[in-house]
């Protein structure tokens, strides 16, 4: 009688520990969601490495200096005047205010003043390239088509509804503090996952041993888990269905998916490495002590 | 975990990260499967919306 009372208490206690493991990987794949989706919406440093990654920076000027080719055979202006002028260098600067502005956008809800791409030797160039007998258009609308079509390569999201949309937000809700709000989740999630690390030992005798099988299965379960919400995700193929709509953009989204496809990556090696190691750990101790001829689970 | 004859510990207990998750995976996926129709349909609209023409 004394044995099935243990036996049924065992049970009882292993039933909890395996719900709190459950709870506990559940915990850790929304704090690490949670954090990489805080950093696409508030990190500057992200945004700003996307705006000046190298792959990002060459596929805009390409995709500019072959508008250039097509404008200059339209409108007539040299061609090489232009692309002189639309360099590395400057889309690096133009990209780095407009991922400020866009970075000040969604953490601090400030519209500020939307950054706009302005050229005087743009201008120069088109005007000393365009000759009076060549010139089949205004030089001024010329310029002005230039410029649209850079900004629309740098920036191809519609700005001026954005910064619309947001002040018609910020009327009604406060959205900085939503914001910082979001960017809790992550810490969140991280003090659950202790609290329920912590009810798993105390469920458990506080004996470490049968705490590692636990622990080791929820780590390593987070990090299949991640591993396949990154896989959902590939298979979603969301850089081809923006591509549709814009190829610079596209661009720019493959970078930013680049960027967090790393860190997820090296969370998954992490939490599988720690989990694993768990399990290794607990099998070989559990071995001892059954040689040891002691009284296993 | 299991126990083979000769006394040594089975592999199965590295198959126990699948049991937490499975179930979590299977949700996203067939949330997934279940609303993609909708979800794309919303993604669509949501980038004809914000990305200039």
């Amino acid at each position: 009688m004394n044995a099935r009372v243990k036996r049924k208490a065992f049970l009882h206690e292993r039933g909890i520990a395996w719900i709190l493991t459950f709870l506990l990987t559940g915990f850790m794949v929304a704090a690490l969601l949670s954090a990489f989706a805080v950093q696409v919406l508030t990190s500057a440093a992200l945004h700003l490495q996307v705006a000046t990654d190298g792959g990002v920076v060459d596929s805009q000027l390409r995709h500019i200096h072959e508008n250039v080719d097509m404008l200059a055979e339209e409108y007539g202006f040299s061609a090489e005047a232009v692309k002189e002028v639309i360099d590395r260098d400057e889309l690096v600067r133009v990209n780095t205010e407009i991922a400020a502005w866009w970075t000040t956008l969604l953490t601090e809800g400030d519209t500020g003043t939307i950054p706009r791409w302005y050229s005087a030797k743009l201008e120069e160039a088109v005007n000393s390239s365009m000759r009076a007998e060549t010139a089949k258009i205004d030089p001024q609308t010329v310029v002005a088509d230039l410029t649209e079509m850079v900004e629309r390569t740098v920036f191809p999201l519609r700005e001026t509804l954005l910064s619309t949309g947001m002040e018609l937000v910020n009327g009604r809700a406060d959205v900085p503090g939503l914001i910082r709000s979001v960017t809790k989740f992550p810490m969140l999630g991280l003090v659950m996952s202790l609290a329920v690390a912590g009810g798993i030992a105390l469920v458990l005798g506080r004996e470490i041993l049968r705490c590692l099988k636990y622990y080791g299965t929820a780590a390593a379960g987070a990090g299949l888990t991640l591993l396949s919400a990154g896989i959902i995700v590939l298979v979603m193929r969301p850089k081809a269905m923006v591509a549709q709509a814009s190829e610079p953009l596209a661009g720019e989204m493959g970078s930013l998916l680049g960027k967090i496809g790393w860190q997820a990556g090296l969370a998954v090696v992490i939490l599988l490495a720690v989990g694993y190691g768990c399990l290794i750990l607990y099998r070989r101790k559990q071995s001892n002590r059954e040689t040891d001829g002691e009284v296993s689970e | 975990m299991s126990t083979k004859k000769n006394g040594k510990k089975g592999t199965g207990l590295f198959f126990l990260p699948l049991v937490v998750s499975v179930p979590i995976v299977a949700v996203m996926a067939l949330g997934m499967v279940r609303f993609w129709p909708e979800i794309h349909k919303l993604l669509s609209i949501m980038i004809k919306l914000v990305v200039k023409a």
